[in-house]
């Protein structure tokens, strides 16, 4: 017989009231292991889509002569003095340490051409990887297939009076519009959109790109430190975040943070309030037999060690099934309430966090049935008085 | 020779209104006595009977035991000396009703240093001891009231105490198993116990070495 025995005995003959704490913890821990859960996963998952809206960093060439600005942009003037970027910048960017991080690479070229119909800024891109990142376009026609296929803009589209089907002139060339863009509102608007290969051939710029738009998931690492990794391979560029962008995405983030925070603070607290409560009503009822363990020579340790030992065991009993129950919980809710395709992992690092946890609140709770129980007169207990 | 010393032994309750449970008692028991404390109710036996068991120290006056002023030792010494010195058997036994005969009678030893096993034999040994060496594992509400009391003087005299000290042990029990257990108390007073024992029952009286009389706090006749 040790104390351990003593303890395991005690929930063992009291197994209804064992199992109603157990129960209260199970769900406590549930709560916050499926909403920690199910948040992380939105956190995930709106990182995901924020990198899917558009580029959060741009790679431009380093020069002093006057720029152009395109998109909000500003990049080289396509003037005299150009300095351009090699294509091999691409590589260089994709051999970061980070690279896994990247999510997409969109290089552009740009230039102005001199149409049968008029001047217009040209740029060069990937059509695939352009209609990726901007998921905002929508267009009336379809996507270029073949090199000489274009698309334009809304307001280059009415100016130029050139519409789906139409050809545009440029030098000895012939360029097929296959698609118009619906208006956007921006400088986007504006402009012809050529495949990349094709506006370089056109202005003799073969391998050179003005800048590169670069899409990174950020969603374990600071764009900085991203920045400073693309900076030190490409030391002839400038590579700039779009802080904008990466500050809202952060601002989402932390309020969920926040509301899943409070909801588990709140959970806690409750949970503390009630395991500290039944702890309390326990030792009450346990008053004459403490009396009996006092005069049998226990010291005030040793009843002190019953009691958090028995919260112990039933905190460590509740917090595992609480956890393998969050996250059943979590991987059954996520899809019906917010359509996510994040895969949910056995995290067993918030396994021992929730363990650990659970266990502290456990311990803390019975800290004042613990006081009550040691301080109490055990001869009184005993009524012997 | 001088086991327990009471010297001045006072015991004042504060509450709404001041209660004197206890007032200037003065006694010895020597070793190997059998004494009974008898007294109406509410004269003090049981104040004193918890101030001999070290669990309610005495407004003023102290207490001597084998030569150790028990109350001036610390808590844990306190405690110490409880497990070493004394067995107690209390009104209705108190046994622990999760706990079988066995673990019952181990209860005393499961905070000392000994190993599982001679936990084990020694509280099998008192069982048998006791007659109940064929009840190790029944739990309490399986026992009748005379086996009970068997369990809880078997749980006093495990540690081998010096000193046994009961609580009106025959009270919730009829007569004739009442005097089994005066009987178990005379084998274990012949072994060497010394026994004080609180009791209302006259009859009880016959059987002792000598009895302490109590009323209103003092003691009446020793």
């Amino acid at each position: 017989m040790q104390l351990v025995d003593l303890t395991l005995k005690h929930l063992w003959r009291k197994k209804t009231k064992a199992l109603f704490l157990l129960l209260g913890i199970i769900i406590g821990v549930t709560t916050i292991v499926t909403l920690f859960v199910i948040t992380t996963s939105m956190n995930e998952e709106i990182n995901n889509k924020f990198d899917l809206i558009g580029s959060n960093m741009i790679v431009v060439p380093r020069s002093d002569s006057l720029t152009l600005s395109y998109n909000g942009i500003t990049v080289n003037s396509g003037t005299t003095n150009t300095v351009e970027l090699p294509e091999e910048a691409i590589n260089k960017i994709m051999s970061i340490k980070n690279r896994e991080n990247i999510a997409e690479i969109a290089p552009k070229l740009l230039g102005t051409l001199q149409t049968n119909s008029g001047q217009i800024l040209a740029v060069g891109v990937n059509f695939d990887t352009e209609f990726r990142i901007k998921k905002w376009w929508q267009l009336d026609g379809n996507k270029p297939q073949a090199s000489h296929e274009v698309i334009l803009g809304s307001t280059a589209s009415k100016i130029l009076k050139k519409e789906v089907g139409s050809k545009i002139s440029v030098g000895n060339r012939e360029l097929v519009v296959t698609g118009v863009l619906k208006e956007i509102g921006s400088e986007e608007d504006n402009v012809l959109y050529v495949s990349l290969p094709e506006l370089q051939n056109i202005l003799n710029k073969e391998g050179k790109l003005s800048f590169i738009e670069v899409s990174a998931l950020c969603y374990s690492c600071p764009i900085e430190e991203i920045v400073a990794q693309i900076s030190s391979k490409l030391p002839e560029a400038k590579v700039t975040a779009i802080l904008e962008a990466v500050e809202s995405r952060k601002a989402i983030v932390d309020k969920f943070s926040i509301l899943a925070r409070t909801v588990s603070l709140i959970v806690l607290f409750i949970g503390s309030l009630i395991l500290s409560n039944t702890v309390l009503l326990s030792i009450n009822e346990r008053n004459r037999e403490i009396g009996v363990f006092r005069a049998l020579g226990f010291k005030k340790r040793h009843i002190a060690a019953i009691i958090v030992l028995e919260t112990a065991i039933v905190s460590i009993l509740g917090s595992l099934m609480g956890y393998l129950l969050g996250i059943v919980l979590a991987k059954w809710l996520t899809p019906l309430i917010a359509q996510m395709e994040v895969p949910i992992l056995w995290d067993w690092q918030l396994g021992i966090r929730s363990l650990i946890l659970t266990v502290l609140v456990g311990v803390m709770a019975s800290l004042l049935p613990v006081y009550k129980a040691v301080k109490h007169d055990p001869a009184h207990s005993m009524r012997l008085i | 020779m001088t086991l327990i010393e009471a010297r001045d032994v006072s015991k004042v309750y504060k509450g709404e209104s001041e209660v004197k449970a206890l007032d200037k008692v003065t006694f010895q028991v020597n070793e190997g006595e059998f004494v009974a404390i008898m007294g109406p109710s509410g004269s003090g036996k049981s104040t004193l009977l918890s101030i001999l068991g070290v669990l309610n120290p005495p407004t003023s006056g102290e207490l001597i035991i084998d030569e150790i002023k028990v109350f001036e030792l610390s808590n844990e010494k306190q405690a110490d000396f409880r497990r070493e010195y004394l067995g107690f058997v209390f009104q209705q036994f108190q046994l622990i009703p999760y706990l079988t005969a066995l673990e019952n009678v181990m209860l005393p030893l499961a905070v000392s240093k000994m190993s599982k096993q001679k936990k084990r034999a020694a509280a099998e040994s008192v069982l048998e001891k006791v007659g109940l060496g064929n009840k190790f594992h029944r739990l309490p509400h399986q026992l009748s009231g005379g086996e009970q009391g068997r369990v809880a003087v078997a749980r006093a005299i495990v540690n081998e105490p010096l000193i046994i000290l009961a609580d009106e042990p025959t009270g919730s029990l009829d007569t004739k198993t009442g005097l089994e257990i005066i009987e178990l108390f005379r084998e274990l007073n012949k072994a060497g116990h010394t026994i004080l024992m609180v009791t209302h029952n006259t009859e009880n009286l016959q059987h002792v070495n000598r009895t302490i009389f109590i009323r209103d706090g003092r003691i009446d006749n020793n």
